[in-house]
């Protein structure tokens, strides 16, 4: 028995070093490419380019639901984006609150009866489309509640334009967000069937009319945290798995598509979170079949804003809702296209990293956690074997944190102050004493939720945009 | 059951190695960036009063001074890019006395150098600021870093580079075709690169539309939406007739701007195109540039079974004022296909809310009106038909 | 008694011709010996070597004056560049610089010579160096008011020295809702917008401002990067008087605000 758990617990240290290992690798990616990303972000001359007539127009959609705080804002700061052609598209999810009414008499919209939907995606009931001369890019779509995804699908049916955009109601886009995600597309229009921008956590910036003025690290503990966890994902990792065309997921946050293959592969997948996830997968799998050459490309100087999750309850209800996403779209899709040659690098390396290291980590950790305790506890001479393994979490983190914060150094600088660095590492190392742990749990209760197949969203309350204060008058106050 | 627990240890030893290093590395780095930030700040306070001179004399004869004094390479690269972002927002007189300026301070001279670095990244630097300081002495070298370097993505920068830099049609020539062999479908970005190009792109637009190769040829045809050119009739229309299917769709786009090209022969043609964007494109067309004389085959082809065909036809007579609505009411009395009535339906309500804004237009006004009281008394009739038949 | 105005008439005529151009620069300095005046002379000599030029200093109003013959003004403003820099080494400035320049000496009378001391007395502000405009009729006019609306930072410093030049009065805004406001507050002669700005755009501020044409019609100038034709449209049928296109000539640009605000 003894030895059992002694040789179980070894396993796990293995399993810990590779996966970080692997994380490192993809890292490596990340460094190989990231100056040709500085040099191309710095020289694209992107101000030209937002006013020139063979940028490809976009259809931005918005889907929302019980936005009424801060849908103002949020689709004035769309409307005023550096693009030279591009249509926002809102679409109410049939929402409790008063979404639907703010925007109508914020923007003075008209019932329009007879809007051009070409119903090419099956969606729930939309009730009706709003729209107003005055404001000739901007459309409302009102419709019965269905889900994001739906609503995405509802978009794309009165979209004009061949390249969709799919934002959160609560992202903050860089003005020149856009631009420089179609400078990517542009360099490979044909091939490229989706680029995803790179999210940040708003938390702690001081943010003025739908502007983010003034760019800081969060003060709480949480959403610094996740501010750090998100710069290893997208920076180390994001980057390098698009630079081998093995990207899995493009956040739902900011992504840009082309429409026709989205259109292609069925739309997007409603019912049930981790649609993100399931249409690039999608995407993937019909390129790959099809043997069409293609790329789903990440851009990391596109940057979103969002407001990150800041109490316990509503973080981890986020973290079990991806839970439960990952699950599915693995029993969905996954273990069908995992280690077939037929599926290239994302099924002989991103679906099995996926599976193994992301959806199974809770069962090898928790597991392999338990077997250490177990037997440390039977002979306590060996208890160094303990100090190892969270030694070796500990400091391998750390040394992926630190590459994160090289890759941002190196390019993007958003965070100038010294102070700010050493405050994003002791955060790094912070993580591992009890927020990873709280990470695996919750993915593995999301699991559970999975089998027991509860399907909800949880809970999300919205807060306003003002930053620090808080405060309570809406922003149709504000404008006056 | 010990060697794996010491392999495990050296592990540890060796990350924690690595984030020693790495952290050297950051802070090092961050460091740097700092103290360069500060340069920076601290050269362009010094030279602001500098900098106002620059900027309040760009007209005057004569060149401007380049400062007094001594710069080291720092303040120059410093000076450079304020320059730079100078130059960039400008064209004419302005422009050229800050581009003598940039040779005069020796800056176009110091990238030269730099276009031969051993590394990779301060020759794509160099070859930008000599970009951006229209140096045409920079162009053969840059043509070398373009068929040299491995390629990727700064095969862009370095095009728009040279893009600038070009004073003769053949360096630009030689640009699109190695863009074009690294990368076959770029072709809008290509003529937005060729855009800032100082000579007069048209001739060239010209010529590639003439080339074998179907990519040449779309970079031609994309340019020319852009700067039409006289007398490509007969061209064009061979190149209707293409093999490859993009070069068909951007030549119709092309041919449908111009009325003279949508004689009766060709709008019929094009408007049985086996290509639906053909089609498509027509159909916009008619409605765009008011050529009533084409209503009756508007009216065949909203009978299309594509659907952006159909709804394209249908506005289309919706923009041919009150003959084209008078049409589209005909089509919602006679046609048999539920879904085109529909559609139909749909176009004229559209058309009719219009009427809902203020529009600025007296004559818009005046022809919605007539559109107006055409449909009541053709609802009137046809419900009273309806009635009749009913009876 | 100022002793300048007398040592400048000596520089004239000593000055070849009345016809050359010739460039006067005021300094506001501290007390200064004559080693101190002769030392500043003779760092000026060092840098203008070829130019004719004469120095002279008034312990009453301690100012410094340096006088050059056959500079045009951006010249004289270059050398002005170098008069602050030796002025400042030594610790020696006490107050901004005012800088003239006369396309025909003749032009420049002791009346002019007396309104400019008076001028760099009254200026405020350490290190300025400030451009001299005579008023031929001595009246105080300006040749117009312009708003500028632009968020680009770079083209708002480069329009309104340029445009001040040329003798109107620049204001600036940084986005659509201030630009708004500043309209109400001055209602300026022009406005040059850009079509792109934070918090309410070009199109959105431009249907303000026709709401709020009470007396005489602002006019409203275009700069922007957009190059779509509905762009084009769209902002003459708002009421804009021309469109201009980044990159852009400053040239043209100030011959067609001329043009729009005679």
């Amino acid at each position: 028995m003894r030895d059992f758990l002694l040789y179980y617990g070894m396993f796990a240290i293995y399993y810990v070093f590779v996966i970080n290992s692997l994380y490192l690798f993809i890292m490596m990616f990340s460094f190989k490419s990231i100056m040709g990303i500085l040099k191309s972000s710095l020289y694209s001359r992107y101000q030209a380019l937002s006013g020139s007539p063979h940028v490809p127009p976009i259809s931005i959609l918005v889907p929302a639901y019980n936005e009424e705080l801060t849908i103002i804002e949020n689709v004035r700061s769309l409307l005023s984006l550096n693009y030279p052609e591009y249509e926002v598209i809102v679409i109410n999810d049939g929402s409790g609150d008063e979404t639907l009414n703010v925007l109508i008499n914020e923007f003075n919209l008209q019932l329009s009866h007879h809007a051009a939907v070409r119903p090419v995606l099956n969606t729930g009931k939309v009730r009706s489309v709003y729209y107003n001369p005055a404001y000739p890019h901007l459309y409302l779509i009102d419709k019965d509640n269905g889900g994001k995804a739906d609503s995405l699908n509802a978009g794309i049916n009165l979209s004009h334009y061949p390249l969709i955009a799919s934002i959160d109601a609560d992202s903050l886009l860089e003005k020149d967000a856009l631009i420089r995600i179609a400078r990517v597309y542009m360099e490979n229009p044909e091939e490229t069937v989706a680029i995803g921008g790179d999210i940040r956590i708003a938390n702690g910036c001081k943010i003025e009319d739908g502007i983010v003025s003034e760019i800081r690290l969060p003060n709480k503990l949480l959403p610094m945290l996740q501010s750090i966890e998100y710069l290893k994902a997208f920076l180390g990792g994001r980057i390098g798995w698009s630079a081998i065309n093995g990207l899995i997921i493009v956040s739902g946050a900011f992504g840009v598509f082309r429409k026709d293959y989205v259109i292609k592969v069925g739309g997007y997948r409603g019912g049930y979170p981790g649609e993100d996830m399931n249409i690039i997968i999608k995407l993937h799998k019909y390129m790959l079949e099809n043997k069409l050459p293609y790329r789903v490309a990440f851009c990391p100087d596109a940057v979103c804003w969002t407001q990150a999750p800041d109490t316990w309850k509503i973080l981890g209800s986020q973290r079990r809702r991806w839970g439960r996403g990952n699950l599915k779209n693995m029993i969905e899709y996954g273990r069908y296209m995992v280690f077939r040659p037929k599926y290239k690098i994302f099924g002989l390396v991103t679906l099995p990293y996926n599976i193994l290291f992301e959806t199974l980590n809770p069962y090898f950790r928790i597991t392999g956690l338990l077997a250490l305790i177990g037997y440390v506890l039977m002979d306590m001479t060996q208890a160094n074997i303990l100090l190892i393994y969270g030694a070796l979490n500990i400091l391998y983190g750390f040394l992926l944190g630190i590459g994160a914060l090289l890759l941002e150094e190196i390019a993007f600088r958003r965070y100038p102050r010294f102070q700010d660095i050493v405050k994003m590492l002791f955060y790094t190392i912070l993580m591992f004493f009890g927020y990873r742990q709280i990470g695996v749990i919750w993915r593995f209760l999301g699991h559970i939720e999975y089998m027991r197949n509860n399907n909800s969203w949880g809970t999300m309350t919205r807060t306003s945009w003002k930053a620090e204060e808080k405060k309570t008058i809406s922003s149709l106050e504000v404008r006056g | 059951m010990e060697t794996p627990l010491t392999i495990a240890v050296y592990m540890l030893y060796g990350l924690c190695g690595a984030a020693v290093l790495g952290l050297l590395v950051l802070f090092v780095l961050k460091l740097r960036h700092l103290a360069a930030d500060k340069r920076e700040r601290v050269c362009l306070e010094k030279y602001q009063d500098y900098f106002f001179y620059i900027q309040a004399y760009g007209e005057e004869e004569g060149r401007l001074k380049p400062p007094a004094g001594v710069l080291t390479r720092s303040e120059k690269r410093i000076i450079q890019k304020k320059l730079i972002s100078l130059l960039e927002r400008f064209r004419g007189i302005h422009r050229q006395k800050l581009l003598d300026l940039c040779e005069d301070l020796g800056l176009v001279e110091m990238d030269l150098k730099r276009l031969n670095s051993w590394w990779k990244w301060s020759r794509v630097d160099a070859a930008y600021n000599l970009g951006m300081m229209h140096a045409e002495q920079a162009v053969p070298g840059i043509i070398r870093l373009m068929k040299k370097d491995d390629n990727d993505a700064s095969m862009f920068i370095f095009a728009r580079a040279l893009a600038k830099c070009a004073r003769q049609e053949k360096d630009l020539r030689e640009m699109v075709k190695l863009l074009v062999a690294y990368r076959q479908n770029c072709q809008p970005l290509i003529v937005d690169i060729l855009s800032d190009s100082q000579i007069d792109t048209g001739p060239l637009f010209v010529s590639l539309v003439s080339e074998e190769d179907a990519d040449l040829v779309k970079v031609g045809l994309i340019g020319l939406t852009s700067h039409v050119q006289p007398g490509m009739g007969s061209i064009l229309d061979q190149l209707v007739n293409s093999a490859d299917k993009e070069v068909r769709i951007k030549v119709v786009k092309l041919l449908c701007r111009d009325i003279r090209y949508l004689t009766k022969r060709n709008v019929s043609l094009f408007l049985t195109h086996p290509d639906w964007e053909i089609r498509s494109v027509v159909a916009k067309a008619i409605g765009e540039l008011g050529l009533s004389t084409y209503i009756p085959l508007l009216k065949r082809a909203v009978k299309d079974p594509h659907w952006w065909v159909a709804r394209n036809s249908m506005n289309s007579l919706a923009q041919l004022q009150v003959d084209g609505f008078r049409a589209l009411c005909s089509i919602l009395e006679e046609e048999r296909d539920s879904r085109i009535r529909e559609m139909a339906n749909q176009v004229i309500q559209k058309e009719l809310e219009k009427g809902k804004f203020p529009s600025i237009d007296l004559e818009q006004q005046i022809t919605h009106q007539q559109k107006l009281l055409f449909y009541q008394e053709w609802s009137r009739k046809t419900l009273n038909t309806a009635h009749a038949l009913e009876k | 008694m100022n002793s300048l105005v007398p040592a400048f008439h000596q520089f004239l005529q000593a000055s070849r011709s009345e016809h050359n151009s010739c460039g006067i620069i005021l300094a506001a300095c501290k007390q200064l010996s004559p080693t101190s005046v002769s030392y500043i002379e003779e760092a000026l000599q060092q840098k203008s070597t070829g130019l004719h030029m004469q120095i002279s200093y008034d312990k009453n109003t301690r100012l410094l004056a340096v006088y050059l013959e056959g500079q045009n003004r951006s010249e004289t403003h270059f050398f002005s560049l170098q008069v602050k820099d030796v002025l400042q080494e030594r610790g020696l400035l006490a107050g901004s610089l005012l800088i003239a320049s006369f396309s025909e000496s003749k032009q420049a009378t002791s009346y002019v010579l007396q309104r400019m001391i008076q001028e760099v007395m009254e200026l405020a502000g350490y290190g300025e160096i400030k451009l001299f405009f005579h008023r031929l009729d001595g009246r105080e006019e300006t040749a117009g008011s312009i708003l500028l609306v632009n968020h680009d930072e770079t083209v708002n410093e480069f329009l309104q020295i340029f445009l001040q030049q040329k003798g109107y009065h620049v204001t600036i805004a940084q986005d659509g809702m201030d630009g708004v406001q500043k309209y109400q507050e001055l209602f300026p002669d022009l406005v040059i917008t850009d079509l792109n700005l934070p918090i309410m755009d070009g199109y959105q501020l431009m249907e303000r401002i026709k709401q709020q044409q009470t007396g005489p019609a602002s006019k409203i100038v275009v700069l922007t990067d957009k190059k779509l034709e509905e762009d084009v449209k769209k902002s003459f049928a708002l009421g804009a008087s021309d469109y201009i296109t980044k990159p852009f000539s400053p040239v043209e640009l100030a011959a067609r605000v001329k043009r729009l605000i005679s």
